[in-house]
């Protein structure tokens, strides 16, 4: 059985008629398109959000990012439930000072 | 002409010019007989002394009116005084009268010693005054008044005390009533002469004080203006004195400006500028002696510059000419006026202008001297090369003050060096195109010249190598070996020897130098040609080497080589390995034909000679194995292939082979033939053993992990086995759990496909906007986060199979897609344009009714009607119930083996519980709980706790429903979802999960979860 590698990462950008910018990720949030997302977020001048709705897989990278993109202000829309904890529990590590 | 060097101004010289003069300056007072220092310092005087004499009349008159004012005070003074002495006596007699009254001697005698004294002052005080000298004449009673004053009061004084201290205290009163009342009237008296004097002295004074005012309102002013006019008077004689010579000096300056020579300048006078004037005069009369004579030299020079063989032009420093000889004007054909400023800009050629304009104009800006050379345009419009000089005329500060020019033409001779220099161009290029570094040494041995490729194959530049000696990168050859080839070549040997040339960064190469030396005027040159021939000598290594691993082949492989001449019928090279296979000495010359023939095994030795010949000859190529026996009497077996080689024309040249020494191969062989056939056998025999293995294998692995013997397992079997050989699309239905992918699986490793890839891709597990690109692949820069080419499942799957499970979770737009692919076989990646074709069977699976889906529309028909080609149900595990007891065996065998549990029977009420539950999970569900008591069962009988089950198992599931059937609206579904989700907080799987309570397989609620896009984990702690 032939296995493919890493599941595809595929981010839409969408402007809203307030001028905010909703990214829409399908897919994982891992390796190589951690980097990808943290690029495309840095070029962001707009009010930014995440819409993770279509998200099915988030290695320890890509939580970090989002964890750090939430801290920053950006708005993590339709979370997966299992990212929304390990989101948070970083955040409450980083907040606590814990080595995560 | 001579002038000489210092002027003698003298009265006789001015007199001399003076009938000459225009204008005679005459000064009436002589003042310029005194010099000009000394005339201004008497004017100054002269005018200081006549301020101090106004200054003196000023004064005197000012102290004409302060004399009036002084006798007036000081009769005030006088008058004031006698009122004094009048006070005194006032105060002496009432203070004395009330002191007798008193009665009181000392005191009386105190203050009558006071009072005395206070009058002694004040009356000599008034006749101080009275006694002072005045200009009016005083009346003599005031003085005898005073007097009386003086001599009475002190003795009237003096008896009054002599009478108080007698105690006559009324004979005190007495006296001081009556004799001291006869003071105070002449006292009296006094004060009104006195009074009537002041009053007259004021009168006067006031009156003698209007006039000396008067008088000095007038002789102020006249003063003040005779003094003025004194110091005018003398100003402007002095101003005189000096400004009328100075402005006949400048009427003079202007009209020799003029060039009027003939103007004179005569002031009379010793002074300074009677002296100037002079020595101007003089000086016009040889400027104009000069003139004249630069006037004949100008002309004599203009016939000269007219005449001479040159184009001669000036011009001013700022680059304008101002003049232009005949004969350049002639050449150009230009008049003056055309040609001055600059107009001969005009007789230059278009392509020399610009470049010979910036040159002047470089040359003004510096003062340098300019030399260039230029087109210029003939009358006849014909251009003529000039050589054109330029320099500046300075003065003695460095003021540039002309520029003078000269040109000469130079068109012949610069055609003559243009034809010079183009035959020199060719030659050059022809030595720099050179494939060898020439290099041409004078005597010396030092370069003179060399072409481009010596520079390059050296890395110097040219002007770095002329001037070296050669011996400076030749890295093979000392002093002594290069003076010994500069004799033999000077000598008329031509020199040809292998050296070392060094490169400037160091690096060394060979290189094969001829050098020959010859005869260049008086001087002998040598022309030396370095080949660089390091390619020969690494072909020459390469060859070396080449030989050396050639022979040593030879040896490893017993093989030897040689050649033959069909002409000389002789051999005409041996390799070593030839000598000894053959057995001859290395050291002796080639064999003879006729000895090589005699060490050939008589046997065979007529059919190896037939086959040389036959090469030989006819020029076919030939092979023989023969033996051969050495002296020894060694027989080796010879392998041996021969080669003719043609001449052009058409005969043949040599021929050339090979033998090889195949004693031990020859030996050997039989011994390969025996075990060979041995192999073979065996072969055979595996073969078969491998058929009946594989047979075995398949039949054991063909429905791997498909456990049971029910009816209905059987029937699927039976068409699983039908349908696997073929390449026809299975659509496979079935509750969630029974199974599918193994049933699919099973088709593929049926099939001819089962070597090639089984790709299984869950249509549900992916996120819908992916799906595409999941399936047919992307191109980099697709979409972002496309940063690199993805080979989709249906390529990877190329030749084999693709198991598309949850088929009915695909969006309508993949299904088109997915449609295409089926019909056509081909798709393009997302991105791409490129179409990929591919071989590749597809298997659907869905636990969802399609024919209900495609009713409500979220699935194409015509995709139904393609995949639905062989359809295969699954029955859900409560229609085998025979086939549980033997599932349950099979999955309590993996897990004890896997958990290490010698698990050898299963419980009585367990197995009841097992027979009698429904199973909505199906064979995944049994696994699960098999699995899960496995871990939890301590002893060797499998028990099962009946909790686990599903107490709402009675009604069986069926086919999940479309969406839309699922609730009426996305509302409602939400509803009904998040209501089960709450119930089994968050839980989705499993026989209490909110999929079982639904009665939906687990992964079509998570579909729908995620496109409700509700938060299972909300509920978790509800």
């Amino acid at each position: 059985m032939v296995r493919p590698g890493n599941m595809s990462c595929k981010i839409e950008r969408v402007l809203n008629s307030n001028n905010s910018v909703v990214l829409r990720v399908s897919g994982g949030i891992e390796g190589e398109h951690v980097g990808t997302l943290r690029e495309v977020l840095r070029q962001e001048e707009q009010e930014v959000a995440l819409d993770l709705a279509e998200v099915n897989l988030v290695d320890r990278q890509g939580v970090k990012l989002l964890a750090v993109s939430e801290a920053n202000g950006i708005e993590l829309r339709n979370c997966p439930g299992y990212v929304r904890e390990w989101v948070s529990r970083m955040n409450r590590n980083a907040n606590s000072g814990k080595e995560h | 002409m001579e002038f000489s060097d210092s002027i003698e101004i003298t009265e006789a010289a001015y007199e001399r010019y003076d009938r000459d003069r225009v204008i005679v300056f005459t000064n009436p007072l002589q003042l310029g007989r005194a010099k000009i220092g000394a005339r201004l310092t008497a004017a100054f005087v002269a005018i200081v002394v006549s301020m101090i004499a106004a200054d003196a009349v000023a004064i005197w008159q000012f102290s004409r009116i302060a004399a009036p004012d002084r006798r007036l005070a000081q009769a005030d003074q006088t008058s004031l005084s006698v009122l004094r002495v009048q006070l005194d006596l006032s105060i002496f007699r009432e203070n004395l009268t009330a002191l007798a009254s008193t009665h009181d001697i000392r005191q009386f005698t105190t203050e009558a010693a006071a009072l005395k004294q206070k009058f002694t002052e004040d009356v000599a005080r008034s006749e101080e005054l009275l006694g002072s000298p005045v200009d009016t004449e005083q009346d003599p009673a005031i003085r005898s008044a005073i007097e009386t004053l003086r001599i009475m009061l002190p003795s009237q004084l003096d008896t009054a005390v002599e009478l108080a201290s007698a105690g006559d205290w009324a004979a005190v009163r007495l006296r001081l009533q009556d004799q001291v009342q006869a003071l105070l009237n002449v006292s009296s008296l006094l004060v009104e002469k006195v009074g009537r004097e002041v009053s007259q002295q004021r009168a006067e004074a006031i009156e003698s004080s209007r006039r000396a005012r008067r008088q000095l309102l007038l002789v102020l002013p006249a003063t003040a203006l005779l003094t003025l006019l004194i110091a005018v008077a003398l100003g402007w004689i002095a101003t005189r004195s000096i400004t009328d010579p100075l402005s006949e000096l400048e009427t003079g300056a202007r009209a020799l400006a003029q060039g009027d020579f003939q103007h004179r300048v005569a002031i009379r006078g010793k002074d300074e500028l009677a002296q100037l004037g002079r020595a101007f005069d003089d000086t016009t009369r040889r400027l104009a002696a000069l003139y004249e004579t630069l006037r004949a030299n100008e002309a004599q020079l203009r016939l000269t510059i007219d005449t001479i063989p040159a184009y001669v032009w000036s011009a001013l420093p700022d680059g304008s000419v101002d003049f232009i000889n005949q004969r350049w004007l002639k050449f150009g054909g230009l008049s003056m006026e055309e040609g001055l400023g600059s107009g001969w800009e005009t007789a230059l050629h278009p392509e020399d202008h610009a470049d010979f304009v910036q040159k002047w104009r470089e040359a003004i800006a510096s003062g340098k001297p300019m030399e260039t050379e230029a087109r210029v345009r003939r009358a006849d419009g014909q251009y003529r090369w000039l050589l054109i000089r330029n320099v500046p005329l300075q003065d003695e500060t460095g003021r540039i003050v002309k520029w003078y020019g000269t040109s000469s033409d130079i068109d012949d001779r610069k055609r003559a060096e243009e034809e010079l220099r183009a035959a020199e161009t060719r030659f050059r290029a022809f030595v720099d195109h050179a494939t060898d570094a020439l290099f041409v040494h004078d005597e010396r041995g030092f370069i003179v010249d060399v072409n481009r490729r010596a520079c390059e194959s050296l890395g110097y530049t040219r002007d770095e190598l002329i001037g070296m000696s050669p011996f400076r990168f030749d890295a093979a050859l000392d002093d002594a070996a290069v003076q010994r080839l500069i004799e033999r070549g000077s000598s008329g040997e031509n020199v040809a020897f292998e050296s070392l040339h060094r490169r400037k960064d160091g690096t060394v190469f060979p290189v094969e130098v001829t050098s020959r030396w010859f005869w260049f005027g008086d001087h002998q040159f040598a022309l030396s040609l370095a080949r660089d021939i390091t390619r020969r000598k690494r072909d020459e290594e390469a060859l070396r080497r080449s030989e050396y691993y050639l022979t040593e082949a030879q040896k490893l492989s017993h093989t030897g080589s040689w050649a033959f001449s069909p002409i000389a019928k002789e051999y005409i090279y041996w390799s070593d390995e030839m000598y000894r296979i053959w057995g001859f000495d290395l050291r002796q010359s080639l064999p003879a034909l006729e000895a090589v023939a005699d060490r050939v095994h008589p046997e065979d030795r007529e059919r190896v000679l037939e086959s040389l010949n036959k090469t030989v000859r006819e020029g076919k190529d030939s092979a023989n194995e023969y033996r051969i026996r050495l002296p020894d009497g060694t027989v080796k077996h010879i392998f041996t292939r021969r080669h003719a080689v043609f001449a052009l024309t058409g005969e043949i040249n040599e021929c050339f082979g090979t033998v090889m020494d195949v004693t031990e191969q020859h030996q050997s062989r039989a011994a390969l033939e025996n075990a060979f056939q041995e192999i073979q056998e065996l072969k055979d025999q595996l073969y078969k053993e491998n058929l009946a293995l594989r047979e075995e294998v398949i039949r054991a692995s063909m429905f791997e992990e498909i456990v049971g013997t029910s009816k209905a397992l059987e029937t699927v079997l039976s068409r699983v086995g039908k349908v696997a050989p073929t390449s026809s699309t299975v659509l496979i239905t079935g509750e969630t759990g029974t199974g599918k992918e193994l049933i699919a699986r099973a088709i593929h490793k049926r099939s001819q496909r089962s070597s090639r890839a089984f790709v299984s891709v869950n249509c549900a597990a992916l996120a819908p906007s992916l799906i595409s690109s999941e399936l047919f692949g992307y191109e980099k820069g697709a979409f972002t986060g496309a940063t690199q080419r993805h080979v989709g499942r249906f390529e990877l799957a190329d030749g084999g199979t693709i198991f598309l499970d949850e088929v009915g979770e695909l969006p309508l737009e993949t299904q088109l897609l997915l449609l295409r692919v089926l019909q056509e076989r081909e798709f393009e990646r997302v991105g791409g344009t490129q179409s990929i074709r591919v071989d590749v069977r597809v298997i659907a699976a869905t636990n969802r009714d399609l024919r209900a889906a495609m009713t409500n529309g979220s699935f194409r028909e015509d995709l139904f009607y393609r995949l639905n080609v062989f359809p295969i149900a699954v029955p859900p595990l409560r229609e085998r119930k025979d086939d549980i007891l033997m599932l349950v065996e099979y999955f309590v065998q993996r897990y004890a083996t896997r958990a290490s549990k010698d698990i050898r029977s299963v419980g009585r009420k367990t197995l009841e519980l097992f027979q009698t539950y429904d199973w909505p999970g199906n064979v995944r569900e049994l696994q699960n709980v098999v699995e899960r008591s496995v871990i939890l069962t301590t002893g060797d009988v499998l028990r099962v706790d009946e909790s686990w089950f599903s107490k709402d198992s009675s009604e069986p599931p069926s086919l999940v429903q479309a969406p839309s059937t699922l609730a009426a609206g996305q509302r409602e579904e939400r509803e009904i979802i998040e209501a089960a989700l709450a119930e089994t907080r968050g839980r989705v799987s499993g026989p209490s999960g909110a999929a079982a309570r639904l009665r939906v397989p687990r992964s079509t609620l998570e579909s729908r979860i995620r496109a409700l896009k509700i938060d299972k984990s909300q509920f978790k702690f509800g």
